[in-house]
This record gives C-alpha cells, structure tokens and sequence, in this order.
C-alpha cells in the first residue's frame, strides 16, 4: 500500500469498493505515514474550497421562439418552395422513360424559372396536373407506337411513384430548411450576445469616465 | 415538473428552442466556473461559455446521448479553453478577484457570520489556490477541476478525456499532492512572518 499511493485516492474520494476500502481501513490503523498522507490529502481538499468564482451575469441571451422576418422567402411555405423543384425534379426524371418533345421542353424550363414567391396553392395544383396530363399524352403515343410492352406497363403506378418521389423530396427540402432556420437563429442569437456584450463595455466605460468627471470636476458627462 | 437533461436535449433536438434555453440555465453556472478556473479570466470565460453554448446547439443533432449531456458539455468547453490558450499563446491567468482591500471586503461580505478577517483570509487563500493550480501541469488541473469542482466520478473524468481510470487517480494524486505542498510551503512562510512582526512589535 505504501508503494501504490493513487490506491489511495479512492479511499479519499470515498470511490472504491466495500472490499478495498477495508483493506485500506486495516492498513491505516497501522500504517502512520499512510495515515497522515490521507490525512494531508484531505486537507488539500478542504483548501481547495476556498477558491471561488466571481458572481457574474449570464452570457446567454436565450432563443426566441418566434422568429423575425428576414427575407422574401420567409413568406412562401416551405412545402410550396419544395414542391415546385420535386415537381420538376420528378418530371424530368419521368422524361427517361416517356420522354419529351423540344416545345415541351421549354415549357418545363419555363416552369422552372417562375418566381417561386409568387407560387400558391392553386398554382401548384394546375401545374401538377399539367405535368401528369402531359406524361399521360406521351406515354399513350409510346404506348401505342411500341404495343408489345403495353401488357405490363401500368400507368398508374408511375404516377403513384412520381408522387412518391415528391413527397420525398418535399420532406428532404423541409428538413434542410429547418436546419438552415436554426443555423440562421445561432447566428442572430451569436450577433445579438455580442451586441449586449457591446453595451454592458459601453456602459462601463461611461460609468468610468462620468466618475472621472466627477473626480477632475469636469462640466457634463456621457449619457 | 423537472425534465431530465435527456429529454430536454430530445426536445431542443426536435426544435423547441426553449427547451434548450432550459438546459443552459441549468448548465450556464458550472460551465462558466470550469471555464474561468481554466482560463483565470472573467472576459475569456465568457466568450467560451457562449461558444460551448452555441456550439452545443448546432451539434445536437450529433449527439447521440452516447455520454452525458454535461459530459458533453465540459468537454466542449475543455476543448474551447485548449483552443483559447494556444490562440492566446500564453498559461492561464491569476487575476486578483476585486475586492482584496479589506474595506470592500467588508462591504462585500457574502455570509454575516463571517469576519472581515476571516474573509480576507478566506480570499487570500483563494488567491493561492488559483495560483498553484496555474501551475499544474495542464493534465492535473483538469482532473482535479473535474473531480474537486464539477463532482464527476473517476468513471465520468477517464471517459470525458478518454483516458484510463487508473490514469485518472495518478492525476489526481500527483496533482493534490503538489498542491499540498506548495500550500503548506505558503501556510509556514506566512505563520514565520507573523512571527517576525509580532516580534519586531512587541
């Protein structure tokens, strides 16, 4: 026991087990130099008290769960915002299998450049439906210009699946907003702690040269 | 009703911000004294609060509750005081807490019962204590900041700076055993030159 002092510390902290502990008790009982070095250990402790932290304000200024306007896009939902690129997303992935003719090429891309601020409700509905209308036509003309595949070809599954992929591209796009807004709020929460951190220097450094006025009996202070 | 840490980091996770404003009242106070006893600063303390804080949000959807959230916690703040003195390029600082003139003492005096003797003293010996941790070797400090301060087990300590729990002991005994000497050393010069001037008086 002499020899493994850290033994010890266990027995300080009262940290060990039943069966070590008494082995440490039987050993102190005749042991004087253990003895008075747990006895020094203790009373390193008990200084070590002493040291104390200064009382201080809090740092943090806590999240506000309502969030400031910032942006345009804070007024378009963000399922809209989603919807309209899974929307041209899933429709261009259809294009690999009923493909598209140039005209109707430029229609998409003209539905992708719509400013998406002014995208509602109504007109995603309509361009929806125009998007399922037009993959209709087109794989009726490939249907009825290749009969040999019809047999298993089901239409409404790929418009089963093409709403799938939307609705899971909706949720990813959701997902990634949320995480942007929260990086947003660290953000203003970091700019907003600094800002009174700011203030409280600022407030000190008039109380110090107001009491320095005062001291040199100089006209007016900082308000 | 009290919610545990875990279930406020699941909720804070799922986006209520003031279940996260929750575990930071709960946690401001101990990470704020682990991170002005490493730093000896007020100011820098205070930056690295904020930090851990912030830090703290960001990656909680990373934790994975794998330790404790103020396991968690301190060894986010450890990290931003190791960052902090290599930005810094200097050893922690001692700074004299206000109010060593024993006549702000007596207007500061925290507990009636004491006397502004027994505060002075009570702050010279912090004064001590601050200064022979400062000059631990970084390894000791932290485990005895961790063990004497912050109540963690040896358990807690060795998987917070992923280490032995034997290695943790050694620490903690080299480390208490350099201090008590250093503060014995401090407690006989004093008791001498009480002495000497007892002596030159009378």
């Amino acid at each position: 026991m002499c020899d493994e002092r850290e033994r010890l510390i266990g027995f300080v902290y009262d940290e060990c087990d039943g069966a070590e502990k008494r082995v440490i008790q039987s050993h102190v009982e005749e042991c004087g130099t253990c003895r008075a070095e747990i006895a020094g250990l203790r009373r390193v402790r008990q200084d070590l008290l002493a040291w104390d932290v200064p009382e201080h304000e809090t740092v943090w200024r806590p999240f506000a769960p309502a969030r400031a306007a910032a942006g345009w896009w804070r007024d378009v939902p963000a399922w809209a915002m989603a919807a309209a690129a899974a929307a041209i997303l899933a429709v261009g992935a259809a294009g690999g299998v009923a493909g598209h003719t140039m005209a109707e090429r430029a229609n998409l891309a003209h539905a992708a450049t719509l400013p998406v601020a002014t995208v509602t409700t109504d007109d995603l509905n309509a361009f929806e439906t125009r998007m399922i209308n037009l993959l209709r036509r087109e794989v009726d003309g490939r249907l009825a210009a290749t009969p040999m595949r019809t047999a298993s070809f089901d239409l409404s599954d790929l418009e089963q699946r093409v709403l799938n992929q939307m609705r899971a591209d909706l949720r990813r796009s959701e997902e990634r907003q949320s995480r942007r807004y929260e990086d947003i709020d660290v953000a203003l929460t970091a700019y907003g702690n600094d800002i009174a951190r700011n203030a409280t220097s600022l407030n000190e450094i008039r109380r110090s040269m107001n009491a320095a006025n005062e001291y040199t009996g100089a006209p007016g202070g900082l308000k | 009703m009290t919610r545990t840490d875990e279930e406020l980091v699941a909720r804070a996770t799922a986006g209520d911000l003031d279940s996260f404003n929750q575990l930071v009242t709960r946690w401001e106070r101990p990470i704020y004294a682990l991170a002005y006893r490493t730093l000896g600063r007020e100011e820098d303390a205070r930056d690295v609060v904020q930090e851990a804080f912030l830090r703290a949000y960001r990656g909680l959807r990373g934790f994975k509750g794998q330790a404790k959230f103020s396991s968690w916690l301190y060894r986010i703040t450890l990290n931003l005081c190791r960052d902090w003195i290599r930005k810094e390029r200097r050893a922690p600082l001692i700074q004299v807490p206000e109010g060593t003139d024993p006549v702000d003492l007596a207007d500061a005096k925290a507990s009636p019962a004491e006397s502004v003797e027994e505060l002075v003293a009570r702050r010279e010996m912090s004064e001590a204590v601050s200064r022979a941790m400062a000059e631990l070797p970084e390894e000791q400090r932290t485990a005895i900041m961790l063990k004497e301060y912050q109540g963690l087990t040896f358990q807690e300590i060795a998987d917070l700076l992923d280490c032995p729990l034997s290695t943790v002991k050694t620490r903690l005994y080299q480390g208490l055993s350099v201090l008590r000497r250093r503060l014995e050393r401090r407690q006989t010069e004093e008791a001498s030159l009480k002495r000497a001037t007892w002596e030159s008086s009378s």
